[in-house]
């Protein structure tokens, strides 16, 4: 192991991180799951990398992209047969047996 | 949680529900059904039977809203009924894996046998290669990421994850739930879930990168 070059990030020496590195910690990054120091090691390395900050946003885009996924709606003839079956329940339930 | 603000619409549509109305029922149709299908696609990996396992569920969710009392949110109690209906339909079919077995394997967090990024986008220093450098995918607006077509690629990548990757991107990044509920619901802890969605998210990226190379 080599050892490690220090970077100054807003007045302080932290630990350089490598990209290689840093694109395994995106997610604790993401999911606010890095240790303070870590974090400040992370910020250094998206303020003086080229590459990285376009890789986060891509990570950001999939993200997005795929809570797009959730948009899609019931098929109409799904939504059809289960109101038919919300109106036999109900008629069910009038019938007498509703426990309230 | 706030108490006050996060049941007020619960449960109005309880009561409405209770009462019969079609409406309410309706709603929670078109706000959940969609997503339940998907969920117990994660289970049963067949379209027509996850479509049988949420309808199933919905009558469940008749049966027992007399009895249900609250103490989680009305979607929270809907995707646990599903998520039990679901595992035991699962079984019964001899298809899917039981969870523990799923996530003992070598799928989950031991080692870092697969790197988010393809080791050789980077030199020895483990800064990008030149020729690996990322870069902005697109400079049109938002709508273009957002086309029909960049988004079957996002579900044709997450349709090729491994079962454990595939579920906990479902859950998380499709369906927004929160890590903690996604940990409940498959039995796995924090990490783990972490594991798996930074592996599934990696995945994703670079199945978008190439179709953004190639567009
Ligand atoms: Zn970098």
């Amino acid at each position: 192991m080599s050892i490690r070059k220090q970077t100054l990030y807003n007045g302080e020496w932290v630990d350089e991180l490598t990209c290689k590195e840093f694109v395994e910690w995106v997610t604790d990054y993401l999911e606010d799951k890095l240790p303070a120091e870590d974090g400040r090691r992370f910020d250094a390395h998206l303020a003086q990398c080229s590459g990285c900050p376009h890789y986060l946003e891509q990570i950001r885009q999939t993200i997005r992209i795929a809570g797009k996924l959730s948009e899609a709606s019931i098929e109409p003839q799904a939504r059809r047969e289960l109101l038919r079956v919300f109106a036999s329940w109900k008629a069910e339930h009038q019938r007498g047996d509703d426990p309230q | 949680m706030d108490v006050q603000t996060a049941f007020p619409p619960d449960r109005s549509l309880i009561d409405a529900l209770r009462s019969g109305d079609d409406d309410a029922f309706a709603h929670l149709l078109d706000r959940y059904h969609a997503s339940m299908v998907r969920v117990a696609t994660l289970y049963v990996r067949d379209r027509a039977v996850a479509e049988e396992v949420a309808q199933e569920t919905w009558i469940a969710v008749l049966r027992g809203i007399h009895r249900f009392e609250g103490r989680s949110s009305l979607k929270t109690w809907i995707f646990s009924i599903l998520a039990n209906q679901a595992k035991t339909r699962g079984r019964r079919e001899g298809r899917s894996v039981p969870f523990s077995a799923l996530y003992d394997s070598q799928e989950s967090v031991e080692g870092d046998l697969e790197p988010a990024v393809d080791p050789t986008c980077f030199k020895g220093d483990g800064w990008w290669r030149d020729d690996s450098h990322p870069h902005e995918w697109s400079n049109t607006p938002e709508s273009q990421y957002l086309s029909d077509e960049v988004r079957r690629c996002v579900q044709r990548a997450i349709d090729a994850l491994p079962p454990a990757q595939r579920q906990v991107m479902t859950l998380h990044d499709i369906e927004g739930m929160a890590s903690e509920e996604v940990c409940n619901m498959l039995g796995i802890s924090e990490t783990n879930q972490r594991v798996l969605l930074h592996r599934a998210r990696s995945k994703v990226r670079r199945a978008l990168e190439q179709y953004f190379d190639e567009h």
